[in-house]
């Protein structure tokens, strides 16, 4: 096997390097339109809308699902998950959050909280064709 | 020329590497996630054996060392919910260098891997959770696989000059 057939092509490389950082930092920039203020939190379990909290008021949501549970705790305008009993606790460390689009995931609970503007213009969700 | 030697002297590396694979994914799981969110995305250690598959022994052996490190790290260190996600990044990753080597060098080809690995994670955690959020997390895992990527492509490179100044390469 000779070498030269993976011999560095740095030029191609590096332009590469560069190509996807490029594309990646503009995607970064168009998703995460500079911080707006949230009004409240969604949270979702196993695919279906459980609870919408507002995060005007202070609340403590405790997530339910047979022997799974999430204790949710909305505090100043953000949210966080102070306890739970999934395995690796990563969706407590993931720590607070407070700017729209922003979540926090609880992979082994298939949970998820995410950060939303109220927008009255939100399409009809819970129309089921069957 | 294939002899019963060279046939041994391959599998010998395939079993090398799958020791080191999973001897690295050890390693990586004593460092904590940077990442919370998604517990399978780091640096992409074991994704090295791989690459060095690739390069060293071809497509074929380099998937089949993939799927057994993948299965065998799991097992040992992770709980089988761990798997369809470790299986779809060491998958799509492979698949993606197959091609990128064709035109891309060392580090090219690492950067795309670590890429499409965390690609195919997010995909597989957007399918079992059943909801786009995670799309969001797209952009920024792609700059830390950017990183993680092509500085494990120079430390390919390396491991490469070092390993072909011995006889281990040859006769494969
Ligand atoms: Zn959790």
């Amino acid at each position: 096997m000779s070498d030269a057939k993976y011999y560095p092509r740095w030029r191609r490389d590096v332009i590469l390097l560069a190509a996807v950082v490029v594309l990646a930092a503009a995607l970064q920039f168009s998703v995460f339109k500079a911080g707006t203020q949230a009004s409240e939190a969604v949270v979702t379990a196993h695919g279906e809308t459980v609870v919408r909290l507002a995060l005007g008021t202070d609340t403590i949501y405790t997530y339910e699902f047979e022997e799974e549970t999430n204790e949710i705790v909305v505090e100043n305008g953000g949210v966080f998950i102070r306890r739970a009993n999934c395995k690796g606790q990563d969706c407590v460390r993931q720590g607070r959050i407070d700017r729209a689009g922003q979540s926090i995931v609880c992979l082994p609970h298939k949970l998820i909280i995410e950060l939303a503007m109220t927008d009255a213009n939100e399409p009809e969700i819970d129309i089921i064709v069957r | 020329m294939k002899n019963n030697r060279t046939l041994a002297k391959r599998l010998t590396t395939q079993a090398m590497l799958v020791a080191a694979a999973v001897v690295l994914g050890g390693i990586e799981r004593l460092i904590p996630p940077f990442f919370p969110a998604m517990p399978g995305v780091k640096i992409g250690l074991a994704n090295l054996a791989t690459l060095a598959a690739l390069y060293w022994l071809g497509e074929i052996p380099a998937i089949a060392i993939a799927v057994a490190r993948i299965l065998l790290g799991t097992f040992l260190f992770a709980s089988v919910s761990a798997l369809p996600y470790a299986l779809a990044g060491g998958v799509l990753a492979w698949a993606v260098m197959c091609v990128g080597r064709r035109v891309f060098g060392v580090p090219g080809v690492s950067l795309l891997g670590a890429v499409a690995h965390n690609l195919a994670q997010i995909c597989v955690s957007v399918w079992l959770l059943d909801s786009t959020v995670l799309f969001m997390y797209i952009p920024f895992l792609t700059i830390i696989a950017c990183a993680t990527g092509f500085v494990l492509g120079f430390v390919m490179l390396n491991l490469d000059n070092h390993i072909r100044k011995t006889s281990l390469l040859t006769n494969i």
